[in-house]
């Protein structure tokens, strides 16, 4: 399906009949109502989001304990804090350090953590990010803006499977005093993928 | 080695350009995202096709069109392939409904209530289970095992990346069992295997990749082979 530049009006709009049309058909056949989609469209919208895993970060980076067992046991330490369920029933965390840096991707299509992330961003999915983050890594963090220190090991980690990944970034310097919630708003989507850090306070 | 490719979307290691990076952008571009994001899962939910359909669905799009489609475009296009599949519904249904809205464009969408698919979606959210299960043998491996990912056909569907096949990794982690998707998208019978991540030294795989770099690859046991 795909687009010529000069008709994208015009394809956008039969894009919009077309879906309009199945969507009347699959509600009359009994497969979907306009609350359910509704419902599902929330949820994604407002309730789930990179927020749930700022919290998760932010409670590593104070709680030595729970950080040991999120690292050991990544969906039973996130049911603790009540974050799981749709599109990462699996989940394994993994830890930057001074010496390794991760970064997560799907490289076949775009598994991504919902539960703790929300719905991926475009970025996530696109061609250019799925194919070129296996192979050049490094390069594909300075377009966003992370230059890596050389000699810092990468480890790509391609949600191929069941599994989804969520990074455990380094907490950043001179945090100490901020409590949890105030931690929690340093976490930035792009850390708890890879292809950035946490802000600074 | 010429790498072997399962399909237009295995693209790992294709050199495709700049990251289109758009900042503060919304979780839906368009009211139909909305649309084709909540019917594709109502009509998983409803036992039309499963996940690995879904998927198996888009790899079924030729190379171009598949590259420059949008992610919503891609759902779109599986959706419509697995309905067919499924004869709940047709092309020429969808056309002939596209042309009476347009004859009669403030046509409303039929109201009709569900309230067990509302339930159902307020469970799965939170709850859904995910298909793990303890293994049906042993697992063949252990974490520091080095292993070879075989060549593994597509029939249609397999998640065996094109760019490990054939390579020597080592077994990182080892998993609990999680039912094979290539049987899963030909709804064949439920087939738990154990799976690994394996990793993989990325200038093994290409050898202009950047040093320093491992590729961890999520892999079941019948994609790997010992190696002696």
């Amino acid at each position: 399906m795909s687009h010529g530049h000069d008709d994208h009006d015009h394809d956008h709009d039969d894009v919009a009949l077309r879906v309009r049309a199945i969507e009347s058909l699959l509600i009359e056949k009994g497969y979907l109502t306009t609350a359910a989609i509704d419902r599902l469209v929330a949820a994604y919208e407002n309730d789930i989001g990179p927020m749930l895993g700022a919290r998760v970060v932010a409670r590593a980076w104070r709680d030595p304990a729970f950080r040991q067992r999120l690292l050991a046991d990544g969906t039973g330490t996130l049911r603790e804090m009540g974050v799981g369920g749709f599109s990462g029933e699996n989940m394994v965390v993994v830890e930057n350090t001074p010496a390794v840096h991760n970064v997560v991707v799907c490289t076949l299509c775009s598994c991504y953590p919902w539960p703790v992330l929300g719905l991926p961003p475009t970025w996530y999915k696109s061609p250019e990010y799925r194919s070129r983050v296996v192979r050049e890594p490094r390069a594909v963090l300075k377009e966003f803006g992370l230059e890596l220190p050389p000699q810092r090991a990468v480890k790509v980690w391609d949600s191929s499977a069941e599994i989804r990944y969520l990074v455990l970034p380094e907490c950043p310097a001179g945090t100490g005093s901020l409590d949890e919630a105030a931690l929690a708003q340093l976490v930035t989507r792009e850390s708890m993928i890879g292809t950035g850090v946490p802000r600074s306070p | 080695m010429t790498p072997m490719r399962i399909g237009p979307h295995d693209i790992g290691g294709l050199h495709l350009g700049p990251v289109p990076i758009e900042t503060g952008e919304p979780v839906f571009h368009a009211d139909w995202e909305k649309s084709v994001f909540g019917a594709t899962i109502c009509a998983i939910i409803k036992g039309a096709f499963n996940v690995d359909e879904f998927r198996s669905g888009i790899e079924q799009m030729a190379p171009e069109p598949y590259l420059a489609a949008s992610y919503y475009e891609k759902w779109l296009f599986t959706l419509e392939y697995n309905l067919a599949r499924a004869g709940v519904l047709t092309d020429a249904e969808i056309s002939t409904h596209m042309a009476r809205l347009r004859a009669l464009p403030g046509t409303p969408l039929p109201q009709r209530d569900d309230t067990k698919l509302l339930e159902t979606i307020d469970w799965l959210i939170p709850n859904c289970p995910g298909g793990r299960t303890a293994p049906p043998q042993p697992p063949l491996f252990r974490p520091g095992d080095r292993v070879r990912a075989r060549a593994v056909k597509p029939a249609p569907h397999t998640r065996a990346p094109g760019y490990c096949q054939g390579h020597v990794g080592v077994v990182r982690l080892v998993h609990d069992a999680y039912p094979l998707a290539d049987i899963s998208a030909r709804r064949g019978p439920e087939t738990p295997q154990t799976l690994y991540t394996v990793a993989f030294p990325a200038t093994d795989l290409w050898s202009d990749a950047e040093p320093g770099t491992d590729v961890h690859a999520d892999l079941w046991e019948s994609y790997l082979e010992p190696i002696n």
